[in-house]
């Protein structure tokens, strides 16, 4: 069983060499698949998920062919998951992957790199996500109206929309997009107030359903403010949303001898960027489990009678969480604001323009 | 001003009716599910989007062959509720009867099941249909019979042919279902296990039997419904179901969730409500604030229903036990 799953990482090692096709990638699919779920000793797990890393990198630098990103994925999944792999490996492979695989395979395909940044924001919003439904215990199916507000928030002062409604020179230059991410910690945490103060006197299902139609309201919001006041701009949405300036990021990677052209370089910025997001919000998040806040959420969670018999404020306690999470959301809206240079209604153009899940 | 509302107000509020017809079936089948099983099955959007998608079906493929206005939508009301129903019957015993057998005791869990059910649906429909007739906007058939119109009251109210069929099918349902629950053996093994599933199963009920026909009664009102809505709106997609869905949850709420009477009410309130705000906001705000706000308004009643009477107009507080 060992030689076999080895040998199945060994062959499509090769492979990414000679013939890195699609038919290739699934062989190293299977061969992950393998490693992850055949009975293995730990010590064989680990080196056959040491050589498919390797092999997927040099697959996807070989290739761009988005399914090794699966791969690379699959890999992290099978890292903070399997049982019995060393500490130190874990961290290793993972920070391999993260820091080397993707960019190296971003240079290939640039779209990795779009992909990568768009799992990283997903991960982070995840995150804040956790504070709210898995601390807490709320389900707030509204949240992606704070990533909404955070977005927004950038977008109307980074791009000449801000110019239509105030007097000032607009649009502000790059930097600021540094300012206004903690600018939009305060705008979403407002909105998730204002949002919460009514709903969270809810419970259970009813919260889910409020916040999902609250949701939809910012959705409506955003599509409809274009009259009598332009704020939004309505359903064409805002373009082109600035972005910082990164000579210093640059000439820092010139320093490291990273060779990157004029799309390369905002995209594995950013890709960056988004990763040291995700860490902070991590560690923000570990913090904030061991502290009062963290400990309240928890017991409210588990049984919200209690929790108020042992002298816990329900509501303000709740409404600090759905604030924590969403200022974690509108963080994380900045930054893609900033990297589509684009923010409009709907998640893409080609989206459905009817009704459809505001999350 | 004053003027212009009162002409208009015989219209608005026949409109409104059709809409609150509308939006009653849906509410029902929502009601129905939370009554058994305590879950928002938020995939019921999707199984109204089906009933839709149907009913666009039939009258392209069966236009021509039936040459009858009425009885084309006769057939399309039926097929629409007989895939509605089947879709029904089978996302309950594929995604939430695994669930229950396990006994998760954890809400969110069905919850987000339902939710992940609804997104497949979208999703399989617009695959359907792009790979069958690879369009994204489907668009009903218009069939001569049933486009006539005439007015009332000399012209204050415009009435389509539509809205009359719409009328008459919905309070047809309505009052079959109430039938169904209120006076056949069905219908009281129906409230038994809403009641208490436990008890029900006691007294020689199956409650995985019941809970499949409920999904199955409450799918084909859905699916009723979106033929209808196809039939009077014309133009649908896969992704139409979302708003509807979310709106005829509401009026479920309205109503008091779990009674079946109340559903039907609060259908008829808040398309009358929606219709009310849709029609008169650009007036009252002299056009600074359009029709869209609708939503907007739908959801506030939403969360003032449930923070100052959470039991709904017709339904009964429970006291919660420690």
């Amino acid at each position: 069983m060992s030689l076999l799953s080895l040998a199945l990482s060994l062959v499509f090692l090769v492979l990414s060499f000679l013939a890195p096709n699609t038919l290739a990638a699934f062989l190293g699919l299977g061969a992950l698949g393998a490693a992850a779920f055949a009975r293995l000793e730990p010590r064989v797990r680990t080196l056959n998920l040491t050589l498919l890393t390797l092999a997927f990198t040099l697959f996807l630098r070989n290739s761009g062919n988005t399914l090794g990103l699966i791969g690379l994925v699959g890999i992290l999944v099978a890292l903070t998951t399997l049982p019995r792999i060393p500490r130190w490996i874990r961290v290793v492979l993972g920070l391999a992957i993260l820091l080397l695989s993707v960019p190296i395979a971003g240079f290939a395909n640039t779209f990795i790199f779009e992909l990568g940044i768009q799992i990283g924001i997903y991960a982070a919003m995840a995150l804040g996500l956790n504070v709210v439904v898995g601390m807490a215990g709320l389900l707030d199916l509204g949240y992606a109206a704070f990533f909404a507000v955070g977005a927004y928030t950038w977008a109307i002062f980074g791009s000449p929309q801000a110019g239509k409604f105030l007097q000032g020179n607009f649009p502000l230059p790059g930097e600021y997009m540094y300012l206004f991410m903690f600018i939009a910690v305060v705008t979403t945490a407002i909105t998730g107030l204002l949002i919460g103060l009514p709903a969270l006197r809810l419970r259970g299902d009813y919260l889910a359903i409020v916040t999902l139609g609250l949701g939809e309201v910012v959705r409506i919001l955003a599509n409809n403010l274009d009259h009598p006041i332009n704020i939004t701009n309505g359903p064409q949405g805002i373009t082109p949303v600035g972005r910082p300036p990164i000579d210093w990021f640059r000439s820092l990677m010139g320093t490291l001898g990273v060779r990157l052209d004029e799309t390369t370089d905002y995209q594995l910025f950013f890709y960056l960027l988004v990763l040291v997001m995700i860490g902070l919000v991590v560690l923000a998040n570990v913090n904030l489990a061991n502290s009062r806040f963290g400990r309240a959420w928890v017991a409210i969670r588990e049984d919200e009678i209690a929790a108020q018999a042992m002298g816990i404020p329900l509501l303000p306690t709740k409404l600090i969480a759905f604030m924590t999470g969403a200022a974690f959301s509108g963080v994380m809206g900045v930054i893609y604001a900033a990297q589509r240079t684009f923010v409009s209604p709907s998640p893409s153009p080609s989206w459905p323009p009817s009704p459809s899940w505001p999350w | 001003m004053l003027e212009q509302i009162l002409v208009l107000l015989p219209q608005v509020l026949f409109d409104g009716f059709i809409l609150g017809f509308i939006y009653a079936m849906i509410a029902l089948g929502y009601t129905m599910v939370y009554g058994v099983l305590e879950l928002i099955n938020f995939a019921h959007s999707e199984i109204f989007m089906i009933g839709a998608v149907a009913g666009v079906e039939v009258f392209r493929y069966l236009a021509p062959l039936i040459p009858n206005g009425y009885l084309l939508l006769a057939v399309a009301v039926v097929v629409g509720a007989a895939v509605a129903g089947l879709t029904a019957i089978l996302v309950e015993r594929m995604a939430y009867r695994p669930l229950r057998r396990r006994g998760t005791t954890n809400r969110l869990v069905p919850l987000v099941t339902a939710i992940g059910v609804s997104f497949f649906l979208q999703d399989l429909v617009r695959l359907i249909e792009g790979l069958w007739h690879n369009e994204f906007f489907l668009r009903m058939r218009t069939i001569e019979d049933l486009e006539g119109a005439f007015t009332l009251f000399g012209g204050a109210i415009f009435i389509q042919t539509k809205s009359v069929i719409v009328i008459v099918v919905s309070v047809l349902m309505l009052w079959g279902l109430t039938y169904l629950v209120n006076r056949t053996k069905l219908g009281m093994a129906i409230r038994a296990v809403a009641q208490d599933l436990s008890t029900a199963s006691l007294m020689g009920i199956n409650p995985d039997q019941i809970i499949s026909r409920t999904f199955l009664i409450g799918g084909a009102l859905g699916g009723v419904a979106g033929v209808l809505f196809a039939l009077i709106y014309t133009t649908i997609n896969p992704y139409v179901g979302f708003l509807p869905g979310i709106k005829a949850f509401t009026a479920a709420v309205l109503g008091g969730i779990g009674n079946i009477p109340g559903a039907m009410l609060g259908g008829l309130v808040l398309g009358q409500l929606e219709n009310f705000f849709g029609t008169y906001l650009p007036i009252l705000t002299a056009g600074n604030f359009g029709t869209e706000y609708k939503d907007v308004v739908a959801f506030l009643i939403l969360i003032f229903i449930l923070l100052f009477r959470p039991q709904g107009l017709l339904g009964q507080m429970v006291k919660e036990k420690v």
